[in-house]
């Protein structure tokens, strides 16, 4: 083949072969994949940075709350208001032994038995020969720590520990709890307020008064001792902000002793006991009518029943001799049930309904421990609305209850009762649920409850106190059913001209005692023999004593200088 | 003559460095020492604390009370306590308790 053949030849196969095309289609499909993935990421991208911007636009709680640098061996103190130790932290030394250490294992025990003569040592040796380091006394004293390092044993190590005492021991069980070994809170301040007890390097200062809590305690020890109940509680916190000066409920125990305690009885009756209250329950009926106004103090209650039937079951009074025409007023003095159905019937269930939850006594609290009790919940109805404005078949706790008094008898406003001094800001306003006026009407009431004959609560008037109160006796429901036992409450409130304090007194099961002398405030000769199980006979005659207690400390220690 | 001056101070100034310095240190170990002790002091002091307040506690006066001075101690009706107020240069004497609401 000669040159030009080979040129026509290749020229030929060029033009014939050779063919390029793009492909449009495939070229489009990669472009929209890409733009949607990039969408895709954009997206995701704009939530985060919206989310990010938001949490950082928030006051967050996690923010604002300190943060301290971590501690070792360290928990700091708790004080009562006057900067009284009720918690102190000792730094102590604890012995242990490691085994593999030992040289002489005769000669060790031998010097361990004459230093703690009172030791298990068979449990000891059995511990030896496992092999493994254990502890063999925590909080030891000087001279046993002298003798230990005198002995110059390598298999016998010291631990430095804390030991938390309480140099109050029984008086504020409930409130404090108790701690385990590893320095973490498992009840009371000490669990709720673990991070800062570690953490803080100042004492976190109570509300509470050691001496106010003393006479207290020492009152319902007696109440036990004369009317054989089996726990009773009390709360005495201030109307005006909600500071528990006391905390009581018995039986209690020591903190230093470390007790792992099963036995419900021993459960705070204060916060934890759910309880139905009675009759204190009728203040509230009382408020709610007049902050409704559909009553008036001397609204007439002409011709009240002296039995109603609600679905079949009946509705008495507690007092045959309660007469059947009586105002708003004479219904809460004389402690009327059917008045007070009444009254609940003009106010209504939705706005009765409102009231409670409003000052609180109707909804788990919010408090500074973790022993809170949860009202019984139930549906409105009819029924419901009849019962719970005598303070039946609707369940609350005494300190709800402390705060239900508190709101109603300082003008109506929002308290949160708490256990932690803490700095008052005067910047938020408070909430406030009663109108002008309602307050003082109530507390007028509550102050004839216990200053006039009429009343059911005049063991409580103590002469310069100027106390008012309402009584609440209640049957107490066992597994449903109703007993013959008695929870007898009384909410007392003083000085009423400016209420200043609450006063909850509350015995669970107590039973008449005929021996104990009653004496009259009003000079009447002394009673001996009372058969009546109510809380003007119980609860009343206690609370009138502690207010004799702890009034003069109240009004000297606690008193407003102008 | 520029050189000694300069050499001088030199030489003035180091002195004066170390003397700074060795009281710095001293000062520094005194503080480290006050320190110390205080520490020590604070933990006795609360331990002293501590004992006043539980022998101070309720429960211990009520006892030493009984034990003591079961007769010298007594109660006072609060409605027969007054208060003191100087007015004027005058003294006057107020119930303690308005007992008008009673």
């Amino acid at each position: 083949m000669n040159e030009k053949d080979i040129e026509n030849l290749t020229l030929e196969s060029y033009e014939n072969e050779f063919s390029f095309k793009e492909n449009k289609s495939n070229l489009n499909i990669s472009f929209n994949r890409i733009a949607f993935i990039f969408f895709i990421f954009l997206m995701v991208c704009l939530i985060y940075s919206i989310k990010v911007f938001y949490l950082g636009s928030l006051n967050s709680k996690i923010l604002q709350k300190k943060t301290y640098p971590t501690k070792v061996n360290f928990r700091a103190d708790i004080v009562d208001n006057k900067g009284n130790f009720i918690a102190k932290t000792v730094n102590t030394l604890t012995v242990g032994i490691n085994p593999n250490l030992i040289i002489n294992q005769r000669k060790l025990l031998i010097n361990l038995q004459l230093i703690f003569p009172d030791k298990d040592f068979s449990n000891i040796k059995k511990k030896i020969k496992k092999k493994k380091y254990f502890r063999i006394q925590k909080g030891l004293n000087q001279d046993q720590i002298e003798r230990l390092r005198h002995l110059g044993d390598k298999a016998i190590q010291f631990e430095q520990q804390i030991t938390r005492i309480y140099p109050q021991q029984n008086l504020f069980s409930h409130i404090i709890g108790q701690i385990d070994d590893e320095n973490n809170g498992i009840s009371g301040i000490e669990k709720f307020f673990d991070y800062e007890l570690k953490k803080k390097n100042e004492p976190l200062k109570l509300t509470v008064d050691t001496d106010i809590q003393f006479l207290i305690r020492e009152e319902l020890i007696k109440a036990q001792e004369i009317f054989q109940n089996i726990g009773s509680a009390s709360i005495l916190m201030n109307v005006n902000n909600g500071n528990i000066l006391s905390l009581v409920s018995l039986p209690d125990f020591d903190l230093n002793k470390r007790q792992n305690i099963q036995d419900v009885n021993y459960i705070n009756r204060a916060t934890k006991g759910v309880y139905e209250l009675g009759s204190v329950f009728k203040t509230f009926t009382f408020a709610a009518g007049l902050n409704e106004e559909e009553i008036k103090l001397e609204t007439p209650f002409i011709d009240l029943e002296k039995k109603i039937y609600c679905a079949g079951r009946p509705i008495g009074e507690y007092d045959d001799k309660i007469p059947t025409n009586l105002t708003a007023e004479e219904i809460l003095i004389r402690s009327g049930n059917i008045g007070s159905v009444r009254i609940g019937q003009k106010v209504g269930i939705e706005r009765f309904k409102l009231f409670l939850e409003n000052i609180g006594v109707l909804n788990k609290i919010e408090f500074d421990i973790e022993e809170v009790g949860q009202p019984i919940p139930f549906r409105w109805g009819k029924c419901k609305l009849a019962t719970a404005s005598f303070g039946h078949g609707i369940t609350t706790t005494p300190l709800q209850l402390a705060k239900g008094y508190s709101i109603i008898t300082n003008g109506g406003y929002e308290i949160k009762p708490t256990l932690i001094e803490r700095e008052i800001s005067n910047k938020k306003e408070k909430k406030r649920f009663l109108k002008e006026g309602v307050s003082e009407k109530v507390n007028s009431v509550l102050r004839k409850i216990v200053s006039t004959s009429e009343g059911t609560a005049e063991f409580a008037n103590v002469l310069g106190y100027e106390v008012g109160g309402k009584t609440g006796t209640a049957q107490k429901s066992i597994n449903g059913v109703y007993s013959k036992k008695k929870v007898n409450t009384f909410a007392a409130v003083f000085p009423m001209s400016k209420p200043k304090y609450v006063l909850i007194v509350l015995l669970d099961e107590p039973v008449p005692n005929k021996e104990y002398v009653y004496h009259y405030r009003d000079g009447r000769p002394s009673y001996k023999g009372n058969w009546r199980n109510t809380a003007g006979w119980t609860s009343v005659e206690i609370a009138g004593k502690i207010i004799e207690k702890i009034g003069p400390i109240l009004a000297t220690k606690y008193i407003e200088l102008n | 003559m520029k050189k000694i001056i300069l050499l001088l101070a030199i030489f003035l100034l180091l002195i004066f460095t170390t003397i700074t310095k060795n009281s710095a240190k001293k000062i520094e170990k005194q503080i480290y020492n006050s320190k110390e002790n205080l520490r020590i002091l604070e933990q006795k002091y609360e331990m002293v604390l501590l004992d006043f307040h539980y022998l101070s506690s309720p429960e211990k006066l009520m006892e030493y009370q009984s034990r003591y001075f079961e007769n010298e101690l007594k109660e006072i009706d609060i409605t027969n306590l007054k208060k003191l107020s100087l007015i004027q240069n005058e003294i006057q004497i107020e119930q303690f308790i308005d007992l008008k609401n009673e």
